[in-house]
């Protein structure tokens, strides 16, 4: 029974149709449904009806209440014994504890059992072994039992700089406060330079070793020598294994017939780290004290026997329930040595234990002969300037996933001029040199955005989602938020509506859709979120996209508006409905906009593909000034689209172009045919954005390109066959497609650039601007491409482009890289 | 939820999880303390399946191991008690729900109220989707239907539902 047969025999009652209206229909189908869905207003009425009731159904089944008290403490706690670790009164070892101890004493297995197996059977430390395998520890023989790959390598000194040596014995040095100024020559184990590390793969929980990362040892911007992370970066643990001749290391003379101690390294969060550190420096230089942070979640629990088994072994101390938040102290000085674990640090990772980055990998040089066009969508995005400058003012520097270059560049405003006719946006093009490789030249594309007078702006439709789980209970969170989101009332009018729905532990309407005439209500019940429960987005959102169609304004701003710290925990819904219902709500006009909050927590991966669903923008918000930038002074561009889908291709003139990159934009390419695809969908530009790119191209007859041997087989200083080419003194053209916001067809518009040779002297202010920031985001991403281009060159261009500035951001720009250049220690 | 150990991976899926298995096994069992046993025991089973081989699939295995509690557990209270159906019984499903009742007003409840007159198996697949979240396919895997039956369940139901709240809800111009 094929769908387009007859529409008689499918509409209303083909499953299919539900199924397509619920994103459920498998991709094979689809087309047959379109088909009919573009003939058939009946059919149309039918989805739209299937998905409104499914709307209906599921925000009254997420406003359900719950059906009662959960597990009662009892069947919690058979479920926690069943983890293997029941309660006992005695010392408390935090999660990051135990797999330490229960991989260390392991190792020691693996270490020892074959030359004294039988003596190591009746020890201590396999009761404890035994003991934690019989608790089905997670980490025992589930990642170590299956014979474990070791590779051992020694650590140069300089890798050895990475590694935080908290008094590390015989060394005797405070712990420094940011592991990039440890010296390496007081380090005793760099010093003598004979520690071995040992590697190992584990074999299911990627979260903790693997990879080939020996050999970041020297240049490892993770800051963890020698150790491989591997997907560990991000996890919240990375777990590695040191181990040393003790005497050598701690005396620096060899003893023969030494026996091998083992080191355990742990790298807990960033933020626990500090903490730690703050207090290690509290107890002067000289105390030989590794401390083990623990985080703040609840502790596990070893038993009574365990302790004591491991205090004897002088793994633990005691004591060290009396400072709860540092979980574990380790061996005092005259503990004996041998065979004896001990913890310590590795540096700090400069990724914060639970922010998500998705990997960046930079564009190379393309040629006109390999690919004569390049495809992007273009991006309004501004979060990750924020980020970026957030790290900064916390004096480190950003991951280099969270730079992305055209975020950088979008945040700043240019002074494009305005369109004047029909077309929603302006373009202008630029050309000038490449400050860090003068023979390249850098063309500007830059849209602007139609300016909408507030009082000619359409009226909108908002609902605010706001995340109240747990984890936003902090100044920089909730608050923030609440404030930013009055900020943005205040700014609203009577022609608007605004509904407030939460997220957390249940989904719930707090605020039905209220006209603007009424904002005191609205304000009341901003300030009356509280923060508590944990998060589950995917009924909320559900919810939320339920209000807003429910009150769906034709020709109006119908959007809504998700506030959270990024842990948007999709729940049950796995990512892809997730992604369905958003992309399916975009479709019916109903945008998204994606408003992060707060630090440590933020799951930049997730809220910027949300966005991108959702036809939305994303920013983030980390201070009540970029609150007002996002919310009031750019309100025009964060609330209301004025052509969506823009796309831009640019074709190549290969007479002039010897080879051509895109800055930034990574994740913002398309194909090619993608470019007249009216379903492939593509960036939104507000009213009164700017949006830049910016390319950088070869000129052809510059004969290297960075990054690109030459070829062997073809002549690369001329491989222009010109009788192939059109004759055109062009540089290349810039074709750009778009939508009304409203509309399903695209337009499309070409404008032809010629270069008339001009350097960076003759470049305007605001060109001089945006390769200032270009270039500081490569600098940042430590770009390859970068060239020799400095810190200081970065200032200068960027001063001479800071113009009127109204609003001081390109006053901030230039502190930032000050800050940067500080930081990068030139 | 990148967890730092299996523990903390069961944890994490207890926080997560707690509430909507509670009120899945509420709908099978009928009863909110066999309920809670169900959960339970869902929770305890997970404690010792090897964390790699369910992950990635986690709620459609916690749904599934629940479900399948929850028949056992209808099916012995059946035997136990001769008057009642022998059929495994999927609970009853015009109960009123006393929490629902209790928070209902006149602008939200009225489909909830609708959707306890349709067929049990009905109800289930469109709770499972629409209160879960949960695809057709992870549903086929929970209740051992095929996907085109899920799909043929969910359909029918949202229709019967349509008809019987009368006018078509509004909607937003969409095409």
């Amino acid at each position: 029974m094929m769908l387009n047969d007859s529409h008689d025999s499918i509409a209303p009652d083909d499953p299919r149709l539900t199924a397509y209206a619920l994103g459920e229909l498998e991709a094979s189908e689809v087309p047959a449904v379109e088909a009919l869905l573009a003939e058939s207003a009946e059919a149309r009425a039918e989805v739209d009806a299937i998905r409104a009731m499914a709307g209906t159904l599921g925000a009254e089944l997420a406003a359900e209440p719950e059906p009662g008290p959960g597990l009662a403490p009892d069947q919690k706690r058979a479920i926690e014994s069943a983890l293997g670790r029941p309660k006992s009164g005695g010392a408390i070892l935090r999660p990051f504890a135990l797999p330490a101890i229960a991989a260390a004493v392991l190792i020691g297995l693996v270490l020892w059992s074959e030359e004294d197996a039988e003596n190591n059977r009746a020890s201590p430390v396999m009761d404890a072994v035994a003991d934690l395998r019989q608790r089905e520890t997670p980490f025992v023989y589930d990642n170590f039992g299956a014979a474990p790959k070791v590779n051992t390598q020694p650590i140069s000194p300089a890798g050895r700089t990475d590694l935080v040596e908290m008094g590390y014995s015989g060394g005797g040095q405070a712990a420094p406060s940011r592991p990039q100024q440890t010296d390496p020559e007081s380090s005793p184990v760099a010093a003598n330079g004979t520690e071995m590390l040992i590697e190992l793969e584990t074999h299911r929980s990627p979260g903790y070793l693997g990879g080939d990362g020996v050999n970041d040892a020297d240049t490892d911007q993770d800051g963890v020598g020698g150790i491989s992370l591997g997907e560990g970066v991000r996890s919240q643990e990375v777990l590695g294994l040191a181990w040393s001749d003790e005497k050598t290391a701690a005396y620096g003379k060899p003893v023969t017939g030494g026996e091998l101690s083992l080191d355990f390294n742990l790298l807990p969060a960033e933020d626990e780290v500090a903490v730690s550190q703050s207090r290690l420096a509290g107890r002067g230089g000289g105390s030989r004290v590794d401390a083990l942070k623990a985080p703040a979640s609840a502790g596990l629990e070893l038993t009574p026997e365990m302790i004591e088994n491991l205090v004897a072994l002088g793994y633990i101390d005691s004591e060290v329930s009396e400072e709860p938040e540092l979980g574990l102290d380790v061996a005092a000085d005259d503990r004996p040595r041998l065979k004896m674990p001990r913890l310590r640090y590795w540096v700090t990772p400069p990724v914060p234990g639970s922010e998500g980055y998705e990997p960046i990998v930079e564009q190379g040089f393309e040629t006109p002969f390999g690919a004569p066009r390049s495809t992007f969508s273009i991006d309004v995005d501004t979060a990750s300037y924020a980020n970026v400058r957030r790290f900064l003012q916390d004096g480190q520097l950003p991951p280099l996933d969270a730079v992305r270059i055209e975020e950088l560049i979008n945040y700043f405003d240019y002074a494009y001029p305005q369109p004047d006719d029909e077309v929603p946006f302006a373009v202008s093009l630029a050309v000038t040199e490449a400050p860090w490789a003068p023979e390249h030249r850098l063309v500007r594309i830059g849209l602007k955005g139609r300016e909408i007078e507030v009082a000619e702006r359409a009226p909108s439709n908002l609902v605010f989602l706001v995340d109240v789980s747990g984890s936003m209970n902090s100044a920089d969170k909730l608050q923030l938020l609440v404030a930013s989101l009055k900020l943005l009332v205040g700014e609203l009018d009577e022609r608007d509506r605004v509904a407030l729905v939460t997220y957390a532990g249940s989904a719930g309407l707090v605020l039905d859709s209220t006209p603007c005439t009424d904002k005191a209500k609205i304000i009341a019940a901003l300030d009356n979120l509280r923060a508590g429960g944990s998060t589950h987005g995917s009924q909320g959102i559900q919810l939320a996209y339920e209000v807003a169609s429910r009150n769906y304004i034709q020709g109006a701003t119908n959007r809504v508006i998700l506030a959270t710290d990024g842990d948007f925990n999709v729940g049950i819904t796995d990512r892809d409905n997730l992604h369905r219902l958003i992309e399916t709500s975009a479709k019916s006009n109903v945008f998204l906009s994606v408003l992060l909050f707060g630090t440590g927590n933020i799951k930049d991966n997730t809220a910027e593909l949300l966005a991108d669903k959702g036809n939305g923008n994303y920013n983030y918000i980390d201070s009540f000034g970029e609150a007002r930038k996002v919310l009031v002074n750019e309100m025009g561009g964060t609330l209301i689209t004025i052509a969506k889908d823009v796309k831009i291709q640019v074709e190549f003139n290969p007479a002039k172009v010897g080879a051509y990159r895109l800055i930034g934009y990574e994740n913002r390419a398309l194909a090619a045919r993608d470019f007249n695809d009216d379903t492939k969908d593509a960036g939104e530009i507000g009213a009164g954005h700017t949006v830049t790119a910016i390319y950088e191209i070869v000129p052809r007859g510059v004969d290297s390109v960075p990054g690109l041997d030459p070829l062997k087989y073809q002549e690369t200083a001329d491989p222009v066959d010109e009788t192939r080419l059109i004759d055109s003194d062009e540089l290349l053209t810039v074709a750009l497609r778009y939508k009304q916001p409203e509309a399903e067809l695209s337009t499309r518009i070409v404008f032809p650039l010629t270069d008339a040779g001009g350097t960076l002297d003759d470049a305007g202010g605001e060109m001089a601007f945006a390769t200032a920031v270009a270039a500081y985001g490569m600098l940042l991403r430590h770009s390859n491409l970068a060239g020799d281009v400095s810190w200081d060159t970065v200032l200068e261009l960027a001063e001479r482009g800071r113009g009127a500035d109204k609003n001081g951001y390109r006053a901030e720009f230039i502190q930032l890289v000050k800050l940067a250049r500080g930081l990068s220690g030139q | 939820m990148a967890g730092s150990s299996t523990s903390e991976w069961v944890r994490a899926a207890v926080a997560e999880y707690e509430q909507p298995l509670l009120r899945y096994a509420m709908r099978l069992t009928n009863d909110l303390e066999r309920a809670r046993d169900v959960v339970q025991d869902t929770f305890l089973r997970l404690c010792r399946q090897p964390r790699a081989d369910i992950e990635a699939r986690l709620a459609q295995w916690l749904f599934t191991v629940c479900r399948n509690r929850a028949l056992d557990v209808s099916r012995k209270e059946s035997r136990m008690k001769p008057t009642s159906s022998t059929l495994p019984d999927v609970a009853p499903s015009d109960m009123p729900d006393p929490h629902v009742a209790m928070e209902r007003n006149e602008t939200v409840g009225r489909a909830l109220e609708l959707m306890t007159s349709l067929p049990r198996n009905q109800q289930e697949v469109l709770r499972l989707k629409f209160q879960q979240g949960l695809s057709y396919k992870e549903i086929s895997g929970i209740t051992q239907l095929t996907v085109s039956h899920v799909g043929v369940l969910i359909h029918n139901g949202l229709k019967t539902l349509r008809v019987r709240m009368g006018a078509t809800p509004r909607m937003a111009p969409g095409a």
